[in-house]
C-alpha cells in the first residue's frame, strides 16, 4: 500500500474521533457581544482559586453590599430579566457552563457613570454575572482574596467613551490602571467601581490592573 | 496583562479543536477538561513568547499535547481499569461512542502516546510535518519517519482487525 493510500486509511480510521465533542474552559464566559450594539466587553479575572462551598455560601458571599435581603431597588425590569434570559444557554449543552441566572436573588452594585444599572447575579452553578442594564453581561467564578475584582471594559466605537466597571471583594478600595497615557485610579464604593472615558480613547490601550486593599497592600490582577 | 484582545483571540479561535484534541487524547472528559484549563492558564504565562512564535495555533497545540502526554504517562494503568469498568456499566453506549472506543483500542495497541498525538494532529487537526517538529522538538524529516511508521502499523492493524 502506498503512502498517499495509507494516509487515506487513517483518516477514515479516524474519522469518527473527530466527532467528539470537545471540552471547554470551566469557569468564564470572556465574551459577550450583544445582538443590538457592537461591543467588545473584555472580563479580566485573576487566577481562580477553589472556594469550600458551605451551606451559606452564595457566589454573592464576600461582596459585602450585596449580602442583604432582597430591596426595592434589587428588582430588576422585565427588560432587562430578558436579556440575561436570552444570554442563558440551552440547559443541559455543552456550552451552558454558566447555568440559570437566579434573578430574583440579583442584587443592585451601582450605576455607570452613563446612568445604566450594574446588578450582582448568581447563578445556579456557582458562577458570579455582573450585568449592565441591556447592556453586557460577564460572568465568572466567585470572589475571593485571590481573585478579588471582575474588570469588564466597553470599547463600543468612535464617539463613544469606553467604560469600565466591576465588583470587588469587600477589602479592596480602590482600582488603578492606564488608558493610553492618561492613569486613572477609580474608588470602590460598596464593593462596586466605575469609569467612563473619552470619546476619544475607543481605542486606547488599558494596562494591567493594580488592585489596592484597605492595609496598603497592593497587586496586579491577571 | 496580555494584550487582551490578541490573546483573547487566539484562545476564542483555539478553544474549540483543542478542547476537542485533548478529549482524542485522553479519553476521561473530566481530566480533558481539567487539562484544557492547565493548557490555557501555561499559554496565558507564557504568553510573551507568542511575539516571537510563527504560528501562534501550532504553538497552543503543543502546550495541550505535551500536557496530554505528561498525564497520560502518569496514569496510564489507571486509566485501563477505569475504562474497562465504564464499558461494562454502559451496554447502552450509542454507537459512535463505541466506534470511538474501537478506534482509541486500536490506536493505543499500535501506537505510543507520542506517536497517537503525531497522527491526531497530523490527519484530524491538520499540522504538517514543519509545525510537527517545531511542536515535539525534532526535524520535519524525523517528524515525517514517525507518521510514516504509524500510517503503516495502522493500515497493518486494521487490516488484520477487519
Amino acid at each position: 500500500m502506498n503512502a498517499s493510500r495509507e494516509s487515506e486509511l487513517v483518516r477514515s480510521i479516524l474519522a469518527p474521533l473527530d466527532r467528539v465533542e470537545p471540552v471547554q474552559r470551566k469557569s468564564v464566559r470572556r465574551r459577550r457581544v450583544t445582538s443590538m450594539l457592537t461591543l467588545v466587553v473584555l472580563l479580566l479575572a485573576a487566577t481562580a482559586v477553589s472556594v469550600a462551598i458551605g451551606a451559606s455560601w452564595s457566589p454573592l458571599s464576600g461582596i459585602g453590599a450585596a449580602d442583604h435581603p432582597a430591596r426595592a431597588t434589587d428588582k430588576m425590569s422585565p427588560a432587562v430579566a430578558a436579556q440575561l434570559q436570552s444570554d442563558e444557554a440551552p440547559s443541559g449543552t455543552h456550552a451552558d457552563s454558566i447555568g440559570k441566572r437566579l434573578i430574583d436573588r440579583a442584587r443592585l452594585l451601582g450605576a455607570l457613570p452613563s446612568g445604566r444599572q450594574v446588578y450582582a447575579v448568581p447563578s445556579a452553578d456557582g458562577k458570579l454575572c455582573i450585568v449592565v442594564a441591556l447592556l453586557a453581561e460577564s460572568c465568572s467564578d466567585a470572589l475571593t482574596r485571590a481573585r478579588p475584582i471582575t474588570f469588564a471594559i466597553a470599547q463600543i466605537g468612535p464617539g463613544v467613551p469606553p467604560a469600565v466597571w466591576g465588583a470587588t471583594t469587600d477589602d479592596v478600595v480602590s482600582v488603578s490602571f492606564s488608558i493610553g497615557a492618561e492613569s486613572v485610579t477609580v474608588p470602590v464604593r460598596d464593593n462596586f467601581f466605575a469609569w467612563e472615558g473619552l470619546p476619544a480613547q475607543f481605542q486606547s490601550r488599558i494596562s494591567p490592573v493594580t488592585v489596592t486593599f484597605a492595609d496598603g497592600s497592593t497587586e496586579i490582577a491577571q | 496583562m496580555a494584550r487582551g484582545v490578541d490573546f483573547e483571540a487566539l484562545f476564542v479561535q483555539t478553544e474549540y479543536s483543542i478542547g476537542k484534541f485533548l478529549v482524542q487524547m485522553v479519553r476521561d472528559r473530566q481530566l480533558a477538561e481539567d487539562l484544557l484549563q492547565d493548557v490555557f492558564h501555561d499559554a496565558f504565562r507564557g504568553r510573551k513568547q507568542l511575539a516571537s512564535v510563527e504560528n501562534p495555533t501550532a504553538w497552543l497545540f503543543g502546550i495541550a499535547r505535551n500536557h496530554a502526554l505528561k498525564t497520560l504517562r502518569r496514569q496510564r494503568r489507571l486509566r485501563r481499569a477505569l475504562e474497562v469498568l465504564a464499558r461494562r456499566r454502559s451496554p447502552d453506549q450509542g454507537e459512535l461512542e463505541r466506534d470511538i472506543v474501537v478506534i482509541r483500542d486500536l490506536l493505543e495497541r499500535h501506537l505510543d502516546a507520542d506517536d497517537r498525538a503525531l497522527v491526531l494532529l497530523r490527519y484530524l487537526h491538520g499540522f504538517e510535518a514543519v509545525e510537527l517538529a517545531a511542536m515535539t522538538g525534532r526535524s520535519p524529516a524525523a517528524v515525517r519517519q514517525r507518521l510514516s511508521r504509524a500510517r503503516h502499523a495502522l493500515a497493518v492493524a486494521s487490516e488484520i482487525d477487519r
